[in-house]
């Protein structure tokens, strides 16, 4: 007869209950971890890289998207264009609520797949109404429906942008052409500026991104439209792997009513500076005192 | 004295020099240093097509190019025939305002637009035709806030390429047309609406 103590064996029991439970609590880190190299976890801030480590840094996420995603792609880092500070306005009286812009940035900035993401949401609302508590967002019927008008929203690029005050690690900040963008290794995902921003034009990346390698957009940025990591907040960037080489951005291009007015506020020829000065504009919530750099307008 | 005050001056507009010389040379530099793209507008096509109201066998609707009589290359014989084959021309739809054919068309000539002053244009110059009656579009347009278009917004680096008023209306019926959205989101909380009108009792819908 063996001497095991009643003490021992509840001992036993519930040392082998607590590693138990312990190993099922952590499984949703370790599985975490896994997409995470030691690379990726040792590097620094995107603003304290050096060319040459950005230059590596980019290379390490081409090898990661061929290995991972199976896609061959490029991963550029495009500064801001001195004498650029950039600027976007759109027409509500001819925007039809087609959602075409939404879909080109669904697909120009790799999304999510299943959730059909997007950083524009197009809200239906009664017109006369500014009242986005009974907007409707998943409306699918023909449009524009009887009675309603539409208003597509993304992020603002606020000059004095909340969610960039809260950020605790200062994983997003203002850039010198006036897009907030978000370092996404350096994001420990606490959504502090998905709740902080007014017009919720941040997404938060609860799962991993789905989508197939042939559908992967190859032409990409390290602030902007690379495959998001699981586990961070992602939100407009006015197609900046685009509109840093000149381009308009893809829901302009995609736009099939002309509602979308995109250009640089300091160039006073450009059509963003004739909207802003002969049209009636407004930006949303002004009285919030964000400073937004999107602007509505009526014809 | 004097020597002291030249020896001042020196001091002084020696460093304003310094410091001013590269700020000009720098903006005497700026402009010259690209080649600007000048916007192009896409040409809108010389002549259409003509609904038949045929079908092929796939129930695809067989069309005419109007270029098939009217040959754009010759002053327009057929325009000035007697016979003109009304029923032929059934087909085309009209909704614009009260127009008719020849509000547009020069009736001498079907390859070429006529101005309100009856000048003739050719069918590419579509913008001015329509900007007689459409002046506060055509002026927006001119201003780059009507029309939208893709390529570049920067001119240094690439062409803007605009559309024309036939690109997205028709010319026959230029209201825009009611159209299926694309896919909404397949949000966490909300299902896809639902066709009914929003009531003002209905819960908010957050996403």
């Amino acid at each position: 007869m063996t001497d095991v103590t009643r003490r021992a064996a509840i001992t036993g029991i519930g040392a082998t209950l607590g590693a138990a439970a312990f190993a099922k609590a952590m499984e949703p880190i370790q599985k975490f971890t896994a997409d995470l190299s030691l690379d990726q976890f040792l590097q620094q801030h995107y603003r304290e890289l050096t060319p040459d480590e950005i230059e590596k840094v980019l290379r390490r996420i081409e090898e990661e998207t061929l290995r991972d995603r199976g896609a061959r792609v490029s991963v550029a880092d495009d500064r801001p264009i001195p004498g650029v500070q950039f600027g976007y306005a759109l027409n509500l009286s001819v925007c039809n609520g087609c959602r075409k812009c939404a879909e080109a940035c669904h697909q120009e900035n790799n999304h999510d797949r299943p959730s059909n993401q997007s950083y524009i949401r197009v809200f239906e609302m009664a017109q006369g109404s500014l009242d986005f508590e009974h907007a409707n967002t998943t409306y699918d019927h023909a449009v524009p429906a009887p009675g309603k008008y539409y208003m597509p929203v993304q992020c603002l690029q606020c000059d004095d942008a909340p969610c960039v005050a809260v950020c605790p690690v200062e994983a997003t900040w203002k850039e010198e052409d006036g897009i907030v963008v978000i370092d996404y290794d350096w994001c420990i995902g606490c959504r502090y500026c998905e709740a902080a921003c007014p017009y919720h034009a941040r997404r938060f990346n609860w799962t991993k991104p789905e989508i197939e390698a042939s559908e992967i957009n190859p032409d990409q940025g390290y602030l902007s439209n690379r495959v998001r990591p699981q586990g961070v907040v992602e939100k407009c960037h006015f197609c900046l792997h685009r509109t840093r080489r000149g381009k308009l951005p893809a829901c302009a291009e995609a736009c099939p009513t002309g509602a979308r007015v995109f250009g640089n506020l300091l160039d006073p020829e450009s059509p963003i500076r004739w909207v802003l000065d002969n049209k009636r504009v407004f930006v949303l919530k002004e009285e919030l005192g964000t400073r937004p750099r999107f602007f509505y307008f009526f014809d | 004295m004097r020597r002291r005050g030249v020896r001042f001056s020196l001091l002084v507009i020696l460093p304003i020099i310094g410091i001013a010389g590269p700020v000009f040379a720098q903006v005497a530099a700026a402009p010259v240093d690209r080649k600007l793209h000048p916007t192009e507008v896409r040409n809108p096509p010389s002549l259409g097509t003509l609904d038949t109201g045929l079908r092929d066998p796939s129930g695809a609707s067989i069309g005419v190019a109007c270029a098939t009589c009217h040959d754009p290359s010759h002053p327009d014989a057929l325009a000035r025939s007697r016979d003109v084959p009304e029923d032929f021309h059934a087909g085309i739809e009209l909704h614009h305002g009260t127009l008719g054919c020849a509000s547009c068309h020069a009736p001498d000539d079907r390859t070429r637009l006529r101005l309100a002053d009856g000048e003739t244009i050719p069918m590419r110059d579509v913008l001015q035709l329509c900007g007689q009656c459409h002046g506060p579009k055509y002026r927006d347009y001119k201003r780059g806030s009507h029309g939208g278009g893709r390529g570049y917004w920067d001119s240094t680096r690439g062409p803007w390429i605009r559309n024309n008023c036939v690109s997205c209306h028709r010319a026959h019926a230029p209201a825009y047309p009611v159209v299926m959205p694309a896919a909404p989101p397949n949000d966490r909380f909300l299902p896809i609406a639902s066709d009914e009108p929003i009531s003002e009792g209905k819960t908010g819908q957050h996403d």
